[in-house]
């Protein structure tokens, strides 16, 4: 047995002032090496604990979503319907939109004089612009037909942008006043 | 330490004080290899997880409200839905099919087709016209028309609001002294194929619902005047004769 070994009571005094010191040393690390232990000991189990309930709560839930989608996917008829629905709408409108609707245009020039004049003609270019003739028996038609592109002019006529008179004529044989004019939609 | 016979210093440190640290050492080693190999990577799989949780419950709310939607939502009003949006287009990629529908028209507004003529690269299967975003393929015809001049503006009516939905893309009218008009129009339908196979997963609640907007316009489209959409035989179909005919010019 070595001389200052723990169990050799026959110890130098600086012997034993080193094995005190060492006993000393040795019970702090032991206390750290417990709380060390307890604190990796909790950790493990929280850790474990954390990981395997969301695990089970994950497939909990996954197995709630597949229920779920399998009610959906049995419903297929209807989804496809639905789906076919809106995607036909988005394709129509789009359609729609992109068109030049020439009968909504029809209607708008047709309707900015009332029965006081008479479109007689209406024609359109290429540029979607309408040269229409308009007929009025006397003064108060002529007079009423001037403020129509007067208030047309001034934008007060929704969805009309500009009425240019081109001619004014008599015309004998219909005892008519005939205006040609050019009209451009909004 | 008596059985393992250790020498009294090592490296010039005293072996029992190396003893001492030994214990604390392979704790330290056991913790640090146990935290980076096993525990770290579980903490880390735990938001990943968290979150997995998060993104299923919320597309098992989406799905659940889906299927909510669909069984609230009258069925009956679908199918009817479904049909008149599907007569919106062309049922096949013929331009053929586009001018029954203009001569249908045409007679109710009292109009006859003179003549037509198709684009025909435009009218074969494989060859792609027009497309857009939404793949829809554009068949245009240039029909002249003849008929009462007063009907000028019912006819073009008629032609905007019947289905399959038609484009005029050009007029032009030629009055005649006999109180007729000689319309030659260029329309065009739509075709569009099939969406093809639904992903059920990736669908959308919006993907079902239509918006106010759309709403609006189906109840548009739902007063436009379905026209029957069927192949004219006549003209596109003809059946092949073998006519036995002598050559005039063979020599025997």
């Amino acid at each position: 047995m070595k001389t200052g070994d723990s169990f050799n009571l026959n110890l130098l005094p600086s012997q034993a002032k080193f094995q005190a010191a060492r006993m000393k040393l040795q019970k702090i690390i032991r206390q750290y090496m417990v709380i060390s232990a307890i604190s990796w000991v909790l950790v493990v189990i929280v850790t474990f604990i954390l990981f395997f309930s969301n695990g089970i709560i994950l497939n909990a839930e996954k197995k709630k979503y597949d229920e779920a989608l399998n009610i959906f996917k049995g419903m297929s008829e209807e989804v496809v319907l639905s789906q076919q629905i809106k995607y036909r709408i988005k394709v129509l409108g789009q359609i729609l939109k992109d068109r030049f609707e020439y009968s909504i245009a029809f209607e708008k020039v047709t309707s900015i004089f009332s029965e006081k004049a008479k479109l007689t003609k209406f024609d359109i270019d290429k540029e979607k612009r309408f040269k229409i003739i308009v007929s009025t028996a006397d003064k108060d038609g002529v007079n009423y037909i001037e403020d129509k592109v007067f208030e047309v002019n001034k934008g007060e006529i929704e969805g009309i942008k500009n009425i240019s008179i081109s001619s004014v004529k008599y015309v004998a044989e219909t005892r008519n006043w005939d205006i040609i004019m050019g009209v451009i939609l909004k | 330490m008596s059985g393992l016979n250790l020498p009294d210093k090592i490296f010039g440190t005293d072996t029992r004080l190396i003893v001492l640290a030994l214990e604390p050492i392979v704790l330290g080693l056991v913790i640090l290899f146990s935290m980076i190999l096993v525990i770290v990577p579980k903490i880390n799989e735990i938001p990943k997880r968290m979150a997995e949780i998060k993104s299923v419950k919320t597309k098992t709310v989406e799905v659940n409200e889906k299927i909510k939607y669909l069984q609230t939502v009258d069925q009956e009003k679908i199918r009817v839905d479904a049909i008149k949006l599907n007569a919106g287009l062309l049922p096949e990629k013929s331009a053929y099919l586009l001018v029954g529908v203009v001569r249908k028209n045409a007679a109710d507004a009292g109009y006859e087709v003179d003549d037509f003529s198709l684009s025909m690269s435009e009218n074969k299967i494989g060859q792609s016209a027009k497309k857009n975003i939404f793949n829809f393929e554009k068949l245009p015809v240039l029909v002249t028309l003849v008929g009462p001049t007063n009907n000028y503006v019912n006819l073009i009516k008629s032609l905007e609001r019947s289905l399959p939905i038609i484009s005029i893309d050009s007029l032009d009218t030629v009055s005649r002294p006999d109180d007729t008009s000689m319309v030659k129009l260029t329309i065009s339908a739509y075709y569009m194929p099939d969406i093809g196979k639904i992903n059920y997963e990736n669908l959308k609640l919006s993907d079902l619902t239509p918006t106010k907007e759309e709403v609006v316009l189906l109840s548009e489209i739902n007063e436009f005047k379905e026209m029957p959409v069927k192949i004219n035989t006549d003209i596109g179909e003809t059946v092949y004769t073998k006519y036995e005919r002598l050559d005039p010019f063979f020599t025997p």
